[in-house]
């Protein structure tokens, strides 16, 4: 069953409440978070969160297409690395 | 093993048949390495073969199709199984300096690991361990003893989201990333 609408997205409130701050005072510094069922909303666009994925924080800059998305699905707690042979791979970089 | 203006298709990890094709393993080969591969029909030779031994052998590929997630390849020198046998285990490399291009923002992981990371204002954070895929690209950097207390931080890692934003400069040719000093960004973990 999904959650009530009448609750709102489910952000953690000390969360909430340190983007809040961030906003009003206009400045950008890493938030450490172990809350990865925290939902993404539109306030957080542009910080950079560190998700706790049970081993490490890891830090992901929050962009428009994660909206309504968790912060866990953004720090994968495990990591296939691949077999040996792995072939090469382009990374792309995010725009800004 | 990577070779310089390489890239590594996959490690030759059996034999399909009778004709002289190869099961090569790829891990997830990039898709535009694929596309090469398959247009490439000419004798001349246009991969090299690493083997286990160290030797480089030049080859020319025949044919490419894929087969339950893996490879086969067919090489013009080497028409049967028995030619083939020799090459078991080589790493198959194709120059992709030249032949791919890539888009904006784009880079090639071998080209990018070994790079040297610097804040704004030039100090030597460290160098690029790897670039970890996933939802969101991230480069885990291998910190410079000057840069952290090594005491405290020994095997931790820095993890720096790949976006422009955070790493506005990607210079390749001097092998230097810049990245911006976000407070808390560039602690070892």
């Amino acid at each position: 069953m999904s959650r009530s609408l009448k609750k709102g997205p489910y952000v953690h409130p000390s969360l909430t409440k340190k983007i809040e701050e961030m906003n009003r005072k206009g400045e950008k510094k890493v938030i450490k978070v172990w809350a990865r069922a925290s939902m993404i909303v539109p306030d957080m666009i542009g910080h950079t969160i560190a998700i706790y994925n049970g081993r490490k924080h890891v830090p992901v800059y929050i962009t428009e297409q994660m909206i309504g998305h968790r912060l866990g699905e953004f720090a994968p707690t495990r990591l296939f690395k691949g077999h040996s042979g792995a072939s090469d791979k382009t990374a792309k970089r995010t725009p800004a | 093993m990577i070779k310089s203006g390489h890239l590594l298709i996959g490690e030759i990890v059996g034999f399909h048949g009778l004709r002289g094709e190869v099961k090569l393993r790829t891990g997830g080969v990039d898709s535009k390495a694929v596309e090469l591969l398959s247009e490439s029909d000419s004798d001349e030779s246009n991969c090299l073969i690493c083997l286990k031994t160290g030797k480089e052998i030049p080859a020319a590929i025949k044919s490419v199709r894929d087969h339950k997630g893996n490879l086969l390849l067919s090489f013009a020198e080497y028409p049967d199984r028995t030619a083939v046998e020799k090459l078991l285990g080589g790493q198959v490399f194709i120059e992709h300096t030249a032949n791919i291009e890539l888009a904006k923002d784009e880079w090639w992981e071998s080209d990018l690991v070994g790079m040297q990371v610097f804040t704004e204002e030039g100090l030597l954070v460290g160098v690029i361990g790897s670039v970890i895929p996933g939802p969101s690209t991230t480069l885990e950097v291998i910190p410079d003893p000057k840069f952290v207390d090594m005491s405290r931080s020994e095997g931790k890692t820095i993890l720096i989201p790949f976006v422009e934003s955070l790493v506005p400069t990607v210079d390749i040719k001097a092998k230097k990333v810049q990245v911006v000093d976000l407070p808390g960004l560039l602690e070892p973990q």
